[in-house]
C-alpha cells in the first residue's frame, strides 16, 4: 500500500497523463463522432426494467405473437358537434389524415368501424361515416346507436358525447422514433389542419414512455450541469482557491466520462433507475475531492511538508484511509442491490458502485498529482467560516461527551420507533402521476380515462389447448359471464372479447325479429359466424384454431396497488373457471406493478446484505467486530427515520424511493468513517480518547459539513426533474443525507469517546522493526499482526536523546517496551550519578510503577528512542477486545517479572 | 369472404404467354401477357389456405372454388368442405364496374341463411387470413386500371423478372393500400413477389417460389403462393391443387339465388 503510496506521489505526470489518456478513451467510446451525439441508449420503457425470462414478460410476448402488436395511441378531439353531418365528416377527414402519418398501419374510428346493421337479407358493414355519407339523416340515430353498442360505448365517443375518439394503430412506433418524428407535435398540427384549433387529447403507452423518455433526457441535461455548477460553487467557496477548484471539478469530470463509458461499454441503458446515476456519480466524486482537498490544504499548514512528493504523501496517507473505506462501503451498499431481480436496479448498483470507484481512485491519484503540479499554495487567508466549524467542533464535543448517555438512548429508541411506521411502507407506483399536475401528458391521460372510461390497457389470455375448444357454446357462455363479472368490477371501464363480436354477427344473421344479441347455440354456427362473418378485429381476439382468446379491459386506476389488487381479484375468478378454460392476466400495467413489487420484495434483503457487507468492511478495518457495530450505528438510524417517514407520509416504494436507503447506507458511512479516522489519529497522538472527540470534530465538521452540503445539493438538484418520482428520490436522499449528517456530530462522537481503534491502516503502516515477536520479549508468541495490534493499543512514543522517560519517585503506572535506540537506567545518589543498566530493543522497564510504587530510578534516551507504553486501562481494554493478544502480554509480562525477580535473588546470594 | 377471390386471383397467375422476345417490354405488355394468364372462364378444384399466426398455429380451409371472368369482371364462388363443420358454407363474390360497389354473399349452413354484405372494408381480412379483398382484386385483375411503370428488370431468385409497379386506383372504401410493387417472372408473367405497401411500408408480401409455377395448357399459375403480414408476422399460405380452365360453367355457381346449394 505504501509503495502505491509513493509510486503516485513521485510521478505525479505520469499518474496526470495517464488518467487523462484513460478520459479520452472513454471520451471515444461515449461519444459517436460521426453523428456528433452519445452512444448512450435510453429506453425508458417499463417492460425492459423486467428480467428478460420474466414470466409477465413471456405471457406479454406470447400475447404479442398470438394476437399481434397491441400498441396504439389515443387521441381525442373535441370538435363543436360530433353528431350532425359536418361531424362525421370532420371524422372522417382526421382519420385520413392520421392514416397518412408516419408509422401509423390503421385507424379505427368513426370512419373505420361498422355500424352493422341488418336489412332484410342484408348486412350493412358500412362505417358511421360511410353510413352517413351516404345517407345524412341516419346521423341522428347514431348517439343512440353507439350508447348502445357493446364494442362503441364509450370508446368511438365520449361518455359525454363531446370527444371523438381515434385509436391510432402504430405497432412499430418506439419512443426514441416517438421523439425523433415528435409525433405528438405531427399529431396536433394534423389536427390543427383538419379541425381548425380544437382541444386535442393525446394518451397510450407509448405516448407516456416517449413523455419519461424526454423527461428522462431533459433531467439529464438539467441534473449534471447543475451538480456541475454545484461542484464549481462549492469548491471555489471552501476552498478559495481557482486552481485547486478546477482541478477537483475535472477530478469529477473525469469519474463521469469513465462512468459514461462503462454504462456505453456494458451496454447499460438510460432508464427509470439508471437515470439516476450521472448526478449520483458527480455528487459523490465533489464529496471525495472535498476530502481530499481538505487534506491537501492541511498540508499545507505543516511547513516541515516541504517537497511536492513529500506534501503528496503525507495527503494519501492523511485522506487514503477514509476514502478507500468510502470506496468500499458505498461500492458494497450499492453492489448489495445485485441482489434485486430487476436487471435495471443491478445495472444501476454495478454502474453507481464503479463510479463510486472511479471517483475514488481519481479523487487519491489524478487529483494530488495535479494539485502538486499546479502547486496549488496555502490559501491567503483561512478558509471561510473555519473558525466558526473549530468552535462549533469545539461545542458539540462538549455537548456530546455531556449527554452520550441520552444521546445513544434516543438513537437506539429510535430505531424500534421508526420500524414500527416502517411496517406500513407499501411498494407501488402511479404511473400517470409520475408527471407533474400541469404536464401536457398527465392531463391528457387523466382526461381521456375520465371520459372514455379507462386509458390503461389489461388483457386476459384465455387458453384451452384444445383446438376449437372457444368454439363450444358452454365454454363461450362461461367466457360470457366472466365478462359480465368483469364487467362489474369498480375499476374497469370496458371489456371486449369474441364474444362481443360473435353475439353481435349472429344478431346481424340471425332473424331481423330477434332483438338481443345472444351465443348461438351450436359449435358450428359458432365457427361459421366468427370465420365468415367476422371483421378483422376478431383477428386480434381469438386464435386461428380457437384455442386461445383474450379479453380486453379498459381500466379507470392507474397505481400499482389498485392493478394489483383487481388483478388478484381477476385471478381468483379466473381460477374458479372450469376447465378447459386458463386464463392469465397480461399487459403494461400489470408488468409495471409486478416490477414495483419485486422492487419491494428485494428491498429489505439488499438493505440487510448491504448493512452486513459494511459491518464486515469497518470490522476488519477497525480491527473488531465491536467497533464495526458502533461505525454502523449512525448509519441504521438514519435510514430507520426514512423508513419510517415513509411509512409515516405514506409514500410508497417505488423504484426510485427503493434506492434511497441502499445509498444512503454507503455515503453516510463515509463521514463516520472519516470522524473515527481522524478520532484514532488524535486519540493515540494524545493518548487519551476524551479530547480526541474535541479535536476530531473541529477536524472533520468542516469537510464533513461541506460534503453533506454537496451531496444534498446534488440530491436536490432532482427536484427540478419533471418526474415526481425524481423529485421524490431527491428530496428524500437529501434529507436521510441530512439526517446522517446528524447523527456523525453527534451520535458518532457520543459513541467513539470510549473507544479505543485499531484500523488496518495502522496495523500496515505500523513500523516496529524486524520481526519485533520474536525480538521483544513481551511480545513473543504473536504473530506480526498481534504484536501491531498490541502496540496500537498502546501508545508508542518517540524521544530524543537525552530526553529524560522516567523520572525517580514519580508517581505513575506505565510500563515501557523499548522497540529501539538505547537508554540508561540511572539514580543519583550522594550528587553521584550511577549507571544502573543499559537498555536496548526489547527492554522492559517501569514495572515498578505499574504494580503501585512510585519510580524507583530514572531512565534516560541516550539516543533516539522508540518506545511502547501502555498502562492498566489499556490492558484492560485490549483483555475485553483482544482476550488472547492480552493473555500472552500478560503471560510474558509476569515471565519478565519473575525473571527479574530471579536475577534480583541471585544478586542478593 | 374474400378469401375465395383471392384463390381465384392466385389461380389467375397461371396463365403464362410470355413476353416476345423481339420487343422491348413496356409496362402496358406486361400487363397484358399477365393478364393472358387469366382465362375467361375457369375451374379451381381443391384448394387450400392454410392461415398461421405468430405463434406457429394455424387454421386450414379446404374446397372448391369456381371462377370465371364475364366482361372482363371477376365472379369468384367458394365452397367450404373442409373442416367438416364449416361444410357447405359458401361465398360469391361478384365484381362491378366502375364506382359501384362489388357484390358479397355469404352463405352460413348452420343458420341455413345468406346475407348480402354490404360495404365490407378493402383491408378487411378473408376468413381471418392475410389476404384481404383488396390484394385478391388486385392480383386478380392483374394490376387492372392502374397506374403501372415499368421500373426495369432484374434477377430474383435465379430468374429474370420485370419490376412493376402500380398505384391503386383511389380508394374509395377505406383501403391503406397505396402502391404494388410486382416482381413479374419474364418467361412465365406470373408475379414472383408482390409487395403491397401504403406508401409508407411494406405492409404484406406475396411471394411464389419459381418451383412452384405450374403450367395448365397455355396458362401458368402459382401452384403454391405465401402471403406474409409483415407487421403481425402471420402469414397464408394459398395452395391450388388442381386447375382446369377453359370449362363452362353453370350460371348458377355465380346467382347469389342459387351459389350456395351443393353440386
Amino acid at each position: 500500500m505504501q509503495a502505491l503510496v509513493n509510486w503516485i506521489a513521485g510521478r505525479p505526470w505520469t499518474v496526470v497523463l495517464l488518467n487523462l489518456l484513460l478520459g479520452l478513451a472513454a471520451a471515444w467510446v461515449v461519444v459517436d463522432p460521426q453523428h456528433a451525439s452519445l452512444r448512450v441508449r435510453i429506453d425508458p420503457s417499463i417492460e425492459s426494467l423486467l428480467p428478460p425470462d420474466s414470466p409477465e414478460r413471456a405471457i406479454d410476448q406470447r400475447v404479442r405473437r398470438a394476437f399481434g402488436e397491441s400498441e396504439t395511441i389515443i387521441v381525442a378531439v373535441q370538435p363543436q358537434a360530433i353528431f350532425t353531418p359536418e361531424g362525421m365528416a370532420l371524422a372522417q377527414r382526421l382519420t385520413q389524415r392520421y392514416q397518412q402519418l408516419p408509422e401509423v398501419t390503421g385507424v379505427l374510428s368513426l370512419a373505420t368501424a361498422p355500424n352493422m346493421v341488418s336489412h332484410e337479407d342484408e348486412l350493412d358493414v358500412r362505417s358511421f361515416t360511410q353510413q352517413a355519407q351516404d345517407d345524412p339523416a341516419l346521423v341522428a340515430g347514431f348517439a343512440e346507436a353507439i350508447a348502445a353498442h357493446p364494442l362503441y360505448r364509450n370508446t368511438l365517443v365520449s361518455s359525454d358525447g363531446r370527444k371523438l375518439a381515434f385509436a391510432l394503430l402504430v405497432p412499430a412506433l418506439s419512443e426514441q422514433r416517438f421523439l425523433e418524428l415528435g409525433f405528438d407535435r405531427l399529431l396536433r398540427e394534423a389536427t390543427r389542419e383538419v379541425a381548425g384549433d380544437v382541444p386535442v387529447y393525446i394518451t397510450g403507452t407509448v405516448v407516456g414512455r416517449a413523455a419519461t423518455a424526454r423527461a428522462l433526457l431533459d433531467a439529464l441535461k438539467f441534473t449534471v450541469p447543475a451538480v456541475f455548477v454545484i461542484v464549481l460553487a462549492l469548491l471555489l467557496l471552501a476552498f478559495r482557491n481557482l486552481r485547486a477548484t478546477l482541478a477537483a471539478a475535472l477530478t469529477v469530470a473525469l469519474t463521469l466520462l469513465w462512468t459514461a463509458a462503462t454504462a456505453v461499454l456494458l451496454k447499460v441503458p438510460v432508464n427509470l433507475v439508471t437515470a439516476i446515476v450521472p448526478a449520483l456519480v458527480l455528487t459523490l466524486a465533489l464529496s471525495f475531492t472535498i476530502y481530499l482537498l481538505a487534506a491537501h490544504f492541511d498540508a499545507q499548514s505543516h511547513p516541515r511538508l516541504g517537497d511536492r512528493g513529500t506534501r503528496t504523501r503525507w495527503v494519501l496517507n492523511r485522506a487514503g484511509l477514509g476514502l478507500t473505506l468510502s470506496a468500499g462501503t458505498t461500492a458494497a451498499s450499492f453492489l448489495a442491490l445485485t441482489l434485486n431481480d430487476l436487471p435495471a436496479i443491478r445495472h444501476f448498483a454495478v454502474l453507481a458502485s464503479l463510479g463510486s470507484a472511479y471517483g475514488v481512485w481519481l479523487s487519491l491519484s489524478f487529483l494530488p498529482s495535479l494539485l502538486a503540479l499546479l502547486n496549488c499554495g496555502r490559501p491567503s487567508r483561512p478558509p471561510p467560516a473555519s473558525l466558526w466549524f473549530e468552535r462549533l467542533g469545539d461545542a458539540l464535543a462538549r455537548f456530546d461527551q455531556k449527554w452520550r448517555t441520552a444521546i445513544i438512548a434516543v438513537a437506539l429508541i429510535a430505531i424500534p420507533v421508526n420500524s414500527i411506521f416502517a411496517s406500513r411502507v407499501q411498494a407501488g407506483a402511479e404511473f400517470s402521476r409520475s408527471f407533474a399536475k400541469s404536464s401536457e401528458v398527465r392531463r391528457d391521460f387523466e382526461t381521456i380515462n375520465r371520459d372514455f372510461d379507462g386509458a390503461n390497457l389489461l388483457s386476459i389470455l384465455i387458453e384451452t389447448h384444445v383446438n376449437d375448444a372457444l368454439t363450444d357454446p358452454a365454454s363461450v357462455r362461461r367466457i360470457d359471464e366472466l365478462q359480465n363479472w368483469l364487467r362489474a368490477q369498480p375499476e374497469v371501464g370496458a371489456v371486449v372479447s369474441y364474444v362481443d363480436h360473435l353475439k353481435l354477427i349472429n344478431r346481424a344473421f340471425g332473424d331481423a325479429s330477434e332483438d338481443a344479441a345472444r351465443i348461438p347455440d351450436t359449435a358450428a354456427a359458432i365457427k361459421q359466424l366468427l370465420v365468415f362473418g367476422g371483421s378483422d378485429a376478431i383477428r386480434h381476439l381469438i386464435d386461428p384454431r380457437f384455442r386461445s382468446a383474450l379479453i380486453t379491459l379498459r381500466v379507470k386506476v392507474d397505481s400499482s396497488a389498485e392493478i394489483e389488487a383487481l388483478v388478484a381479484r381477476i385471478d381468483q375468478r379466473l381460477a374458479a373457471m372450469p376447465q378447459p378454460l386458463d386464463g392469465v392476466v397480461s399487459g403494461s400495467p400489470l408488468v409495471a406493478s409486478r416490477m414495483v413489487r419485486q422492487i419491494a420484495s428485494g428491498q429489505f434483503e439488499s438493505i440487510a446484505l448491504a448493512t452486513v457487507l459494511i459491518w464486515m468492511l469497518l470490522a476488519l478495518m477497525f480491527t473488531s467486530a465491536r467497533a464495526g457495530l458502533v461505525a454502523l450505528l449512525p448509519t441504521v438510524v438514519p435510514v430507520a427515520i426514512y423508513f419510517g417517514t415513509l411509512g409515516l407520509l405514506d409514500i410508497p416504494l417505488s423504484p426510485t424511493t427503493a434506492l434511497v436507503a441502499c445509498i444512503v447506507i454507503g455515503i453516510a458511512v463515509d463521514d463516520t468513517i472519516q470522524f473515527m479516522a481522524r478520532f484514532n489519529l488524535d486519540a493515540r497522538a494524545r493518548g487519551d480518547e476524551a479530547p480526541a472527540v474535541g479535536s476530531a470534530l473541529r477536524a472533520i465538521l468542516r469537510p464533513v459539513t461541506l460534503s453533506t452540503v454537496a451531496l444534498c445539493s446534488g440530491f436536490l438538484v432532482f427536484a427540478g426533474s419533471s418526474l415526481n418520482s425524481q423529485v421524490q428520490f431527491g428530496l428524500l436522499s437529501a434529507f436521510t443525507l441530512f439526517l446522517a449528517w446528524v447523527m456523525n456530530i453527534t451520535l458518532t462522537p457520543a459513541l467513539s469517546s470510549k473507544l479505543r481503534i485499531v484500523t488496518w491502516w495502522d496495523i500496515l503502516r505500523l513500523d516496529l522493526g524486524e520481526a519485533p515477536q520474536l525480538t521483544i520479549p513481551l511480545l513473543a508468541g504473536l504473530s506480526l499482526r498481534q504484536a501491531r495490534v498490541f502496540a496500537l493499543m498502546s501508545k508508542l512514543e518517540k524521544y530524543p536523546a537525552g530526553a529524560l522517560v522516567i523520572r525517580e519517585g514519580d508517581v505513575a503506572r506505565d510500563i515501557y517496551v523499548v522497540v529501539d535506540g538505547q537508554l540508561e537506567a540511572w539514580v543519583q545518589r550522594q550528587g553521584e550519578h550511577r549507571r544502573l543498566s543499559t537498555m536496548g530493543r526489547g527492554a522492559v522497564m517501569g514495572e515498578a510503577g505499574y504494580f503501585g510504587q512510585r519510580r524507583t530510578a530514572n531512565v534516560q534516551a541516550l539516543s533516539a528512542v522508540r518506545v511502547l507504553r501502555f498502562d492498566h486501562e489499556d490492558l484492560e481494554r485490549l483483555r475485553e477486545r483482544y482476550p488472547r493478544i492480552a493473555a500472552l502480554v500478560l503471560r510474558n509480562l509476569n515471565r519478565a517479572q519473575a525473571e527479574r525477580l530471579a536475577r534480583a535473588t541471585a544478586m542478593l546470594e | 369472404m374474400r378469401t375465395a377471390v383471392k384463390l381465384g386471383a392466385r389461380v389467375a397467375l397461371l396463365l403464362v404467354p410470355a413476353l416476345s422476345a423481339a420487343e422491348a417490354p413496356t409496362a402496358q405488355s406486361v400487363l397484358q401477357c399477365m393478364r393472358a394468364n387469366v382465362p375467361q372462364t375457369l375451374q379451381v378444384k381443391q384448394v387450400e389456405l392454410s392461415a398461421v399466426d405468430g405463434n406457429g398455429g394455424s387454421r386450414q380451409l379446404r374446397g372448391r372454388l369456381y371462377a370465371r371472368r364475364e366482361n372482363e369482371l371477376l365472379q369468384a364462388m367458394m365452397r367450404i368442405e373442409s373442416p367438416a363443420d364449416m361444410n357447405g358454407a359458401a361465398y360469391l363474390l361478384r365484381q362491378k364496374d366502375g364506382a359501384v360497389r362489388d357484390e358479397m354473399y355469404v352463405y352460413l349452413p348452420s343458420l341455413a341463411k345468406v346475407r348480402r354484405i354490404n360495404g365490407a372494408a378493402m383491408d378487411g381480412s378473408l376468413w381471418g387470413t392475410d389476404i384481404t379483398y383488396g390484394d385478391l382484386r388486385q392480383i386478380t385483375g392483374a394490376f387492372a386500371g392502374s397506374d403501372a411503370r415499368l421500373e426495369g428488370s432484374e434477377t430474383l431468385n435465379q430468374r429474370s423478372v420485370y419490376v412493376l409497379s402500380v398505384n391503386p386506383p383511389a380508394a374509395n372504401d377505406g383501403s391503406q393500400i397505396q402502391q404494388l410493387r410486382a416482381w413479374v417472372d419474364a418467361k412465365t408473367c406470373v408475379a414472383l413477389r408482390v409487395d403491397f405497401s401504403d406508401g409508407k411500408m411494406v405492409r404484406r408480401r406475396l411471394e411464389v417460389a419459381p418451383a412452384e409455377l405450374r403450367q395448365d395448357g397455355r396458362f401458368w399459375y402459382a401452384g403454391n403462393a405465401v402471403m406474409r403480414d409483415l407487421q403481425a408476422g402471420s402469414q397464408t399460405q394459398l395452395k391450388v391443387l388442381g386447375v382446369s380452365a377453359d370449362q363452362d360453367l353453370l350460371g348458377r355457381y355465380f346467382n347469389p339465388a342459387s351459389f350456395f346449394v351443393g353440386g
